[in-house]
């Protein structure tokens, strides 16, 4: 695989707490689901490679540059204009409009200013705000404030797009509107999506990870977590195959983790 | 991996600045500057619409007592805004340098706030200029009050950025009102470290360098804060400090030389004819009213031996034949270019030209209290009119009897009268 993301030992400690534990990992382009349940390590990993949070230990490389240490400071400013990111909590700034918004973030983004107008208005399109652009944020309802930090991370049309539980707030109809919308970044760019809804991950991703106390749990197709849901023997009615191999990995995990 | 085009780095932070001058606290921040600075010269216009040097000071002290305060809080407000909005993790896997962004949301603070100061300026002097006989503001004075404000404003941000605490901005600017007000009451020349320091400009006017040296010193030490907090090269704020530093020993040492004497208020203007009134460069427009004020005196004396023949509003050069008059100050005798209360300044013109400036010794003796009966009941004479006599010599025979004398005999008594008008001598004085 053409890996665009890399990283090995990476160690992210909060406080006296571990939250990634020598993790190795690597994506290339793609659309990549990050699940696991809460607390496990998914948004200390998604703001380790977004270059929001520094790691304890370990190496990063996104994009073909490192950029763990913080004397990577050039790497790391190179690998940021070509990034995006969704963080959980995405904060804003309510008395700005939906397109000054995204153009602040262009203009963080180091975009080309030519280019920075269109290229808003195109990121605003692409997840159903064009109606709303002139609108303060302060007048959009949850789900299409969570719609603009899609835009906002999609703006420089990223190579690597992390987005830490972005279909949170989505109703159905937006959120199906939104996994196409993934599919198709997927196709150019590396998309890691961290959520701990497992229909996302089954109709936008193709591979998924599984993350567990910090540790990985599990790495393959969504087609070969749901097989291990067909193959674990649970009952139908606990879910769908893909939620039954969730629950099937992660106990294989935590039963091997136990044994060690 | 899709290879693409590496995008083109935007320097220019136009649209970016134009979003933050627009949106947030920075408006509101000029609003609230402009509004506290005329609802302040408002309620005070009487004390200094018709009168630039008035005019100034009195916004000068706005600007930096309130103006400068608010400022600081609004600016504190702004920079606390990424710790309230939950924004600083995005904006850290950006790639734009944490000072430009903090620059573009902190400079539309002080340019708001600078804004204000313009307008409420704008407003005073066009509040002023009609009534003012020419002239304009001190630009050097109005500089030193926007990089205050200015300064303020940094200072107040990189605060906010540093203090999570939601009513730091409040007691910010209480803070900074002590710390701005409290120098005034120092009599050191480290006083005119302080912006907020009030400066005398009667008869002076500010040195070239005096701009240029506390806008270095105000904006200095704010552009240190900022860099201090917000680049990655923190030793960077040691250049601006710098020349903070370098500056601040030659504020504290010329001290109050950084104002010298002004031609215009020291130069006399006098009208023509006999006898002359004279006020300073500043005021010459005012001499057609002050003449029309004193007529009336100068008239009751004209010819007189001993009256004299010049009135000048500062202290006489020890001629017998000058005598002083009070400043007519915006506040009591100027209202809008117009002078007020004429008979009071009638009065004071006729008690300053009786003045014996004697010494006390003198005093409560018999012949002496004859001697001060007569002056009061001269001067009121002199006023003219019935209504202010009553007002400043109430009760007083001498007065009927000056009154009641044939105009020839008053003019032959004045004219002796006159003539011992500053002696000390009681015997001198004509008895009444």
């Amino acid at each position: 695989m053409n890996s665009t993301v890399k990283v090995s030992g990476l160690t992210v400690r909060h406080r006296r707490r571990t939250a990634l534990d020598s993790v190795d990992l690597d994506f290339g382009p793609g659309v990549h689901g990050l699940l696991g349940p809460n607390g496990a390590g998914k948004t200390s990993l998604i703001r380790v490679l977004s270059t929001a949070a520094a790691p304890d230990a370990g190496r990063i490389e996104l994009l073909g540059s490192d950029v763990g240490a913080a004397s990577d400071h050039r790497a790391r400013a190179e690998v940021r204009r070509r990034l995006g990111y969704l963080p959980q909590e995405f904060g804003h700034y309510a008395g700005f409009t939906v397109r000054e918004f995204v153009a602040y973030v262009a203009w963080l983004k180091e975009m080309d200013s030519t280019r920075a107008a269109a290229a808003v208005e195109r990121a605003v399109d692409r997840v159903g705000l064009a109606d709303r652009i002139d609108s303060r944020m302060k007048t959009l309802s949850g789900g299409m404030v969570r719609r603009v930090g899609i835009a906002q991370a999609i703006v420089n049309e990223p190579e690597l797009l992390l987005l830490d539980e972005p279909t949170a707030g989505l109703d159905p109809e937006q959120r199906v509107e939104f996994r196409a919308l993934m599919r198709d970044l997927g196709e150019h760019a590396t998309v890691i999506l961290s959520t701990h809804l497992v229909e996302d991950v089954v109709t936008a991703c193709e591979g998924v990870t599984l993350i567990e106390a910090g540790r990985v749990a599990y790495r393959g197709t969504t087609r070969e977590l749901a097989a291990l849901g067909k193959d674990g023997g649970q009952d139908e009615r606990a879910g769908s195959p893909i939620e039954r191999g969730y629950t099937t990995a992660l106990r294989s995990h935590r039963a091997t983790a136990g044994a060690r | 991996m899709t290879v693409t085009e590496a995008p083109v780095r935007r320097k220019a932070p136009g649209p970016a600045l134009r979003t933050e001058v627009r949106r947030g606290v920075g408006p509101w921040t000029g609003l609230c500057t402009a509004l506290t600075l005329g609802v302040t010269m408002a309620a005070k216009a009487d004390q200094w619409q018709g009168d630039w040097i008035e005019t100034q000071s009195l916004l000068h002290t706005g600007a930096t007592l309130l103006a400068c305060p608010l400022a600081a809080a609004a600016a504190c407000w702004q920079g606390a805004r990424d710790h309230r909005r939950s924004t600083d993790e995005l904006w850290r896997s950006t790639p734009r340098a944490r000072w430009q962004r903090m620059a573009v949301a902190a400079l539309p603070l002080a340019l708001w706030a600078v804004a204000g100061y313009v307008v409420a300026l704008a407003g005073s002097s066009a509040a002023t200029w009609p009534y003012a006989g020419g002239g304009g503001p001190l630009l050097s004075l109005v500089v030193v009050d926007a990089a205050a404000l200015a300064a303020m404003a940094l200072l107040g941000f990189a605060v906010g950025v540093l203090c999570r605490w939601r009513l730091a901005a409040p007691v910010l600017a209480v803070l900074m009102y002590l710390l701005l007000g409290v120098p005034n009451y120092s009599e050191t020349s480290t006083q005119y470290l302080d912006p907020a320091v009030q400066y005398v400009l009667w008869d002076r006017l500010p040195v070239w360098w005096f701009a240029p040296a506390m806008a270095a010193w105000t904006g200095g030490l704010a552009v240190a804060a900022l860099t201090a907090v917000a680049a990655r090269r923190r030793l960077a704020a040691l250049v601006p400090l710098a020349v903070a530093a370098a500056v601040a020993p030659l504020i504290v040492s010329t001290g109050d030389g950084m104002f010298r004497d002004d031609p215009a208020a020291h130069r006399i203007a006098c009208t023509e004819g006999s006898p002359q009134i004279c006020l300073s460069g500043h005021q010459e427009h005012l001499l057609p009213q002050v003449t029309e004020a004193l007529s009336g005196l100068t008239g009751r004396l004209e010819g007189l031996p001993g009256a004299p023949k010049r009135y000048v509003d500062r202290p006489p050069a020890q001629h017998a034949d000058e005598a002083r008059m009070p400043t007519p100050n915006v506040g009591w005798y100027l209202l809008r270019g117009r002078l007020q209360h004429k008979e009071d300044f009638a009065w004071q013109v006729a008690r300053q030209l009786l003045d014996r400036d004697c010494p006390v010794h003198e005093a409560g003796s018999r012949s002496w209290n004859r001697v001060t009966g007569t002056d009061i009941a001269v001067a009121g004479w002199l006023i003219g009119s019935h209504t202010a006599q009553m007002t400043y010599v109430p009760d007083s025979p001498e007065l009927r009897r000056l009154e009641a004398m044939p105009d020839a005999g008053r003019r032959a008594w004045l004219g002796r009268y006159m003539s011992a008008r500053n002696s000390c001598d009681a015997s001198k004085v004509p008895v009444l």
